[in-house]
């Protein structure tokens, strides 16, 4: 006898008798299976309790009273860990960051920096990088604050790319809105009606959210930052083979979409004004209409300052090959987060699945930024 | 009855941010299936409200971790329940044997298996199956899923669930006599 036809023949036994039906009823359905089906359902019946079981409500409630007060326990660990910090004077932060470098916290600051979120080294990244906002001076401050924007839509990005759910929180520009599914800064965000007030397309927005195994950022609060159709900042840099000095970092430039787009001479001129969606430039050409204008924005990756200015280290240049996996906001090249701005090159068209070559500066944080991708043959 | 996905997700989200109304929403849910999951396996009440209560704290200790859950979220409470059920037996290895014999003692014919098998020794003998197996006649027989619900729980087919099913019974069965002439 095919076992498929035993196997649905015994499944089909099952359900009859699950609605009522007798053993024997049940067999007489498949009189010539009968001798297998019964002590396959005989079985059936000495495992399966006559009566459904009983869940005692006194079990139930007090099942109830623990986790909610789990909850609450932790609802106030939350608040005394989130209420310390600001509470605390200048010199007493200072004095708890020494603290906690002499204590040993350097090798974890260090460790941390390329924590992503969710990981248990990011909040050290986040306490390292307040403590970095807490100490700069208003132009580094300023300077800090774009780097610390890139690495939030790196990080996201990295999140998103590893299908973890996870906290996140990065500023974008809206680039489109469909029901409770916006697309801000490259990524897939939902939004539930009335978290976003007045913001809508063309706005910047900084989000929180949470990052699910789809790839959709499920979003908690979103602020917007800045108004779409704001007159468009000048660049005031040119794009050069060295890092933007920090005044001239927080430009959002692109390179028009044209279907030359890609070629050196053409992503060496960046524009002034952002015609295509995303807080990260992207090389994808697209269709939408754009914004006749573009806010200044926290975007080009920012360790932009001397050694003598802030005490930040120069990044490092360096080139590697993968394939193109995402190009959403931020690219994933090998495996690695690279973000694409204004001033990256791009030749030969590099599309998603083209082998290329990668040629970045990478920060002392991780964050890689691309100064040209090439597609290889 | 499991949530609907999107009350699921909208849940959760507020669940994670130690929403009472959330929890609470949830726990009134599943608590029940839960509950019968465990007592069905472990054949204690005492057992089951302590196996039972420990999934929902191990929710929401996931939840504020930011860890859970990848899959629905019926499949992986189920799933931490069969977790806990398996470490409760992994540390009762005495009551394990006392069972062990119980059964060997008994001494049913087929014909009768079905009225004179003790919930203990039911219990003993579902043992004996593959830890899958068991998870799946326990979604099956001890809360009344029907192969769609197990099959969603599970993260399988429903024809894999039937074959599962029926793999099961058939080891059940074939168990069941050798506890006969054992």
């Amino acid at each position: 006898m095919n076992d498929s036809v035993l196997i649905e023949a015994f499944d089909d036994c099952l359900r009859v008798m699950e609605a009522g039906a007798t053993l024997e009823s049940a067999l007489a359905r498949y009189p010539q299976l009968a001798d297998e089906l019964r002590p396959m359902l005989l079985a059936v019946q000495a495992v399966r309790p006559s009566q459904p079981l009983r869940v005692p409500k006194q079990s139930e409630e007090a099942s109830l009273v623990r986790l909610l007060a789990r909850a609450r326990k932790l609802r106030q660990q939350n608040r005394r860990s989130f209420a310390l910090w600001p509470q605390l004077t200048l010199v007493a932060r200072l004095a708890l960051i020494i603290l906690v470098l002499a204590a040993g916290g350097l090798g974890a600051a260090s460790a941390s920096a390329q924590a992503l979120p969710g990981e248990a080294l990011y909040p050290v990244k986040r306490l390292v990088e307040q403590a970095q906002l807490n100490l700069a001076d208003a132009a580094t401050h300023a300077a800090l604050e774009q780097q610390f924007e890139q690495r939030r839509l790196a990080e996201t990005q990295a999140v998103v790319t590893q299908q973890r759910e996870a906290e996140v929180e990065f500023t974008g520009l809206v680039q489109a809105i469909t029901g409770e599914r916006w697309r801000i800064a490259g990524f897939s965000v939902q939004v539930r009606a009335g978290l976003a007030g007045d913001a809508g397309v063309g706005d910047m927005v900084k989000v929180w959210g949470r990052t699910q195994a789809d790839g959709v950022i499920v979003a908690s609060r979103l602020e917007k930052r800045a108004e779409g159709g704001a007159p468009a900042p000048t660049p005031t840099a040119e794009p050069s083979a060295t890092p933007p000095a920090p005044t001239q970092a927080p430009v959002l430039t692109e390179t028009p979409p044209s279907p030359q787009r890609g070629t050196p001479t053409e992503t060496n001129r960046p524009t002034t004004v952002t015609p295509t969606p995303g807080a990260v430039a992207s090389p994808v050409p697209s269709n939408t209409p754009p914004p006749t204008a573009t806010p200044p924005l926290p975007l080009t990756p920012a360790p932009t300052a001397t050694d003598h200015e802030t005490g930040t280290p120069e990044p490092e240049e360096i080139e590697f090959e993968g394939v193109v996996a995402s190009t959403g906001g931020v690219w994933v090249i090998g495996g690695q987060a690279v973000v694409v701005n204004a001033q990256t090159e791009f030749r030969g068209n590099p599309q998603l699945g083209d082998q290329v070559e990668v040629k970045a500066w990478r920060f002392t944080d991780g964050t890689l930024v691309a100064r040209r991708i090439e597609k290889k043959n | 009855m499991p949530l609907a996905e999107p009350d699921e997700k909208t849940l959760l989200e507020r669940a994670r941010q130690l929403d009472e109304r959330a929890l609470s929403e949830i726990h009134s849910c599943y608590y029940g299936e839960i509950y019968r999951y465990a007592l069905y396996r472990t054949g204690r009440s005492e057992v089951a409200d302590d196996i039972a209560s420990e999934v929902f704290l191990r929710l929401l200790n996931a939840l504020h971790g930011g860890r859970a859950p990848q899959t629905t979220l019926r499949g992986w409470l189920f799933g931490v329940a069969s977790n806990l059920v398996a470490d409760h037996f992994r540390r009762a290895p005495r009551e394990s044997a006392e069972l062990d014999e119980a059964l060997a003692a008994s001494g049913t014919t087929s014909n009768e298996a079905e009225s004179n098998l003790q919930a203990r020794e039911v219990r003993t003998v579902l043992r004996r199956l593959t830890p899958e197996q068991q998870h799946a006649l326990a979604l099956r027989f001890g809360d009344g899923l029907s192969v769609e619900e197990t099959a969603q729980v599970m993260g399988k087919s429903v024809g894999a669930v039937k074959v599962l099913q029926f793999r099961a019974v058939a080891a059940l069965k074939r168990l069941l006599n050798v506890a006969e002439t054992g």
